[in-house]
């Protein structure tokens, strides 16, 4: 007998980065994150080697999950090609054999920082989004002990104060991105700050989202087809970004989430968010349904009310062709 | 390039994590495990449980073998996860006791994994989370655990639970889903 026949095989990394006691614990969370949609379960936090702030808490869940047979793909602000996303989706492949794509049809663990795609996700999908504030009440109540009390008693009255006082301030709501969402009729929750565009999305989806932060380490989730209802009153309904008049200055889509790129001669160009979903309209090459159409309506009726108060009062009195079932 | 290696223990973790992850997220779906029957149970156990847990399950072959993963045997009260081998009026008492976490930490409540028979069981109707419309189960737990779940079971208080099917299938109903009972 040889010491090298009685030694395990040589590995300079645990599997997948993270060690087996970490997995378990991340994996023990996860379970019951998804049992109790939207409630916030503390967990560990290992160090991984990036720094906090930079998506170590949606990594680690990235990390817990992935096997050899998944294939990842990893954005920032809608964008495959940034330094962090580049450097993530190194990483996960580099630690789990993983094969990587940009393509949001083939990828069946999407990790994002502040996006979610375009293109509608599917069953077998899995979306994680990392979280720099998981805690939706910290806006008005600073110590997150008292905050989990508010959660335990449902007590979120101080939250649809503080939107009253931005109406009656300024008209409208000051949050823009991470626009708070009440999950299952029980848990407020911070949809981290993915454009209130995206916060819809996460709506009787058919996919899995599971949100992270490391630094404050926080793990939540929403099963698919669940109730996802943004904070709003019944008269002031919840609006998504006005960017009707936007279109892609190279491709001409409208009624995507667009970002602004200003000119120097102080004009400025609209840019289609998801960079993958450009990338495919560009060259012409099939697309998946998306969430919005072409006209800019959202795949569930009825979800978003009409913009204008003459619009609202007409579907009052005769209905809209959005109320009709899809 | 690191070498990373894939321990078939560790492969079969991941397998059994990801089908529990999706059973959880879509109450009463089949999820196929790799082994079946008590092996399955056990699978579970090596999967989730280590020295940070503690368990309780009236099998002494199954208690022995969680025991030398790390996690701590205990009283069902205590437990975090419970381990139920035979589905049978005997295991209420057992269950009656099991924790449904607080309303601070609800997160505390135990997982309550059940290997069923294929006998004829209470038929159901699953609504909430994770269901795009109400879906009947029948599973092979008489009527008498579900009357007793939904007595403990109040959102988001209660316990989740894993059923395991002989021929290695698990399907979740978490707390968060409404059963009835036909």
């Amino acid at each position: 007998m040889r010491l090298a026949e009685l030694a395990h095989p040589r590995q300079d990394y645990a599997y997948a980065f993270l060690d087996a006691f970490a997995k378990r614990e991340l994996r023990r969370r996860l379970l019951k994150a998804v049992a109790i949609p939207g409630y916030q379960v503390p967990y560990a936090s290992r160090e991984v080697p990036l720094a906090r702030g930079w998506g170590t808490g949606g990594l680690q869940v990235t990390l817990a999950l992935v096997g050899p047979e998944d294939v990842v793909k990893v954005i920032d602000q809608g964008d495959d090609q940034s330094v962090n996303a580049a450097n993530l989706r190194r990483f996960i492949a580099r630690m789990s054999g993983a094969r990587t794509t940009t393509d949001t049809a083939l990828a069946t663990l999407i990790q994002s920082r502040h996006r979610i795609p375009e293109e509608m996700l599917g069953p077998v999908q899995i979306l994680v989004l990392q979280v720099p504030y998981p805690e939706p009440l910290a806006r008005v109540e600073p110590s997150f002990a008292r905050a989990r009390e508010l959660h335990a008693d449902a007590e979120y009255g101080q939250v649809w104060l503080g939107l009253y006082e931005d109406l009656v301030r300024y008209r409208t709501p000051t949050q823009g991105a991470d626009y708070p969402v009440l999950v299952h009729g029980r848990y407020l929750m911070a949809p981290s700050p993915i454009p209130r565009w995206d916060n819809p999305k996460l709506h009787q989806a058919q996919h899995l989202t599971l949100l992270s932060a490391g630094r404050e380490k926080r793990v939540y989730a929403v099963p698919p087809f669940t109730e996802v209802r943004p904070v709003e009153f019944s008269d002031v309904p919840f609006e998504v970004e006005d960017q009707r008049g936007w279109a892609d200055w190279q491709t001409g889509v409208r009624h995507k989430f667009m970002t602004e790129l200003p000119q120097a001669d102080g004009d400025c160009r609209y840019e289609l968010s998801d960079r993958d979903y450009a990338r495919k309209r560009a060259a012409g090459l099939p697309t998946q349904p998306t969430y919005y159409n072409e006209e800019g309506r959202f795949y569930h009726p009825g979800y978003l009310a009409p913009r204008t108060p003459a619009e609202r009062l007409e579907r009052l009195l005769h209905g809209s062709p959005d109320d009709l079932p899809a | 390039m690191p070498t990373i290696f894939l321990s078939p223990q560790e492969s079969q973790d991941h397998t059994v994590f990801r089908s529990l992850l999706r059973a959880m997220s879509r109450p009463g779906e089949a999820n196929p495990l790799p082994l079946g029957a008590k092996a399955a149970l056990q699978a579970i156990g090596q999967a989730l449980l280590d020295l940070e847990t503690r368990f309780y399950t009236p099998d002494p072959h199954l208690q022995q073998q969680f025991l030398r993963l790390g996690s701590r045997a205990s009283g069902p009260a205590e437990a975090d996860f419970l381990f139920f081998p035979e589905a049978d009026e005997r295991i209420w008492a057992d269950l009656v006791q099991a924790p449904i976490g607080s309303l601070l930490h609800p997160e505390t409540g135990a997982t309550v994994v059940v290997l069923t028979r294929p006998s004829p069981g209470a038929r159901l109707r699953l609504s909430g989370p994770g269901l795009a419309a109400p879906a009947p189960l029948e599973t092979g737990l008489p009527e008498g655990f579900w009357r007793l779940r939904n007595e403990r079971v109040s959102f988001p208080l209660g316990w989740d639970v894993l059923l395991v099917e002989p021929q290695g299938v698990c399907r979740a109903v978490p707390r968060s889903t409404t059963v009835e009972v036909a």
